[in-house]
């Protein structure tokens, strides 16, 4: 309460609410309560209402999103293709991909650093080896800087069969 | 393992059930053997994963039904079984910060991904609170692999002083998934607005900001007045 903590008796002051929109686009509301001493009124609450206009930003797509290979032989390498698509007005840069259960093995992932303008799309290949026998659903992570990425991280998930 | 017919095989404390069965009801029984059979193999089935998108620790509530139905269909009737639903009615579902409480295992290895991929892991589920469930999936009876009460503190991760200022957990544990009180929740939980005799006012306590673009802060000042006759102090100040 700009710096004010105790009110007198009859007392007034100006309260100040600060809402960091910073990473948080959409419709909110938000309350605040200020907590008192008084026993017969142990709060006063606020509502905050509104909506947070999205900062231009980068936005990624991937197709496929969840890939069934069927079955591979143990030790063998599987090359899956991707299209990166950047659905934001802002450029988007892949700085990294990797597997997310490290139940794989990535053996290659070509051109991984990219930066694909606005409303442009590239071609992605990641090629990995399971790392066990059996039924398996892999998760592969692209680190981006896409808004939609939550975390920063996107994921495409494989699934299929490694046979002894 | 024993092996019966092609592509069938029972291990050896199946097949010593079996021979029991028939020493203690002959052998006119077929259809007993039949059912027992079948028992067997349900047995087997359960518990089991749902679905190919679970692929970590977690195994998603559609597991759990398989052997907690009951308690399952009592949970699917409340507010965590449709904790994602109000995130995407908020138009909330791609902010980390909020989906942290309201999916299973976000940021986690096997947790929730988003809704195209993981969608069976998007709610408050039993793994939420209980932990992730693989390991009790596969070995049901060990009471370690499950966190079977879980504390105050665990709720407290979620339900925070600015998100649920009056959470009190005795009453709301009750809440999860039973069914008496799931019944009567509007007789057993307190309004939130039970201020009386206010001694502290504002002149205005609801705030229409408009629209505002992301990265800018949204202000709000407003007049607060001590009304009583004692002096008040502002002991805390929590946002949800």
């Amino acid at each position: 309460m700009l710096g004010k903590h105790q009110l007198e008796p009859k007392e007034d002051t100006v309260l100040k609410i600060i809402y960091n929109t910073d990473g948080r686009p959409g419709p909110y509301e938000k309350r605040v309560y200020l907590i008192t001493d008084s026993l017969v009124q142990p709060k006063l609450e606020f509502t905050l209402k509104g909506e947070v206009l999205p900062a231009p930003a980068a936005r990624i797509k991937v197709e496929p999103r969840k890939v069934t290979i069927g079955s591979l032989q143990k030790g063998s390498q599987k090359t899956i293709g991707f299209r990166v698509s950047n659905e934001g007005d802002r450029p988007l840069e892949i700085t990294k991909i990797y597997s997310a259960t490290g139940r794989s093995v990535v053996i290659r992932k070509r051109e991984e650093k990219k930066r694909i303008p606005p409303k442009e799309f590239t071609e992605l290949e990641i090629t990995f080896q399971p790392a066990t026998v059996g039924p398996f659903v892999e998760v592969f992570l692209i680190d981006s800087n896409a808004r939609n990425a939550l975390s920063g991280q996107y994921a495409v998930m494989v699934i299929g069969e490694t046979e002894p | 393992m024993v092996g019966l017919k092609k592509g069938i095989q029972l291990n050896n404390d199946t097949v010593q059930s079996f021979i029991v069965f028939q020493a203690n009801y002959g052998p006119h029984k077929p259809r007993l053997l039949l059912g027992l059979l079948i028992f067997g193999l349900l047995l087997h089935l359960c518990p089991h994963r749902a679905s190919a998108e679970i692929y970590g620790q977690y195994v998603g509530s559609k597991t759990c039904t398989d052997c907690h139905v009951e308690i399952s269909h009592l949970w699917s009737q409340t507010p965590h079984a449709k904790a994602y639903g109000s995130l995407l009615k908020a138009k909330q579902q791609d902010l980390p910060a909020c989906l942290q409480c309201h999916v299973v295992g976000y940021g986690e290895t096997g947790g929730f991904l988003d809704q195209e991929l993981t969608l069976e892991l998007a709610g408050v589920q039993c793994e939420s609170c209980h932990g992730p469930g693989l390991r009790h999936v596969d070995a049901p009876d060990d009471g370690q692999n499950i966190i079977r009460s879980p504390a105050e503190k665990d709720c407290r991760t979620c339900h925070t002083a600015g998100q649920d200022l009056h959470f009190d957990f005795q009453r709301k544990v009750a809440l999860v998934h039973d069914e008496d009180t799931v019944s009567n929740r509007g007789q057993t939980v307190k309004p939130l607005s039970s201020r009386v005799n206010s001694t502290l006012s504002t002149d205005k306590t609801i705030h229409e900001l408009g629209r505002v673009q992301e990265g800018t802060p949204a202000i709000v000042y407003t007049r607060v007045m001590n009304d009583g006759r004692e002096a008040i102090r502002v002991t805390d100040v929590i946002s949800s």
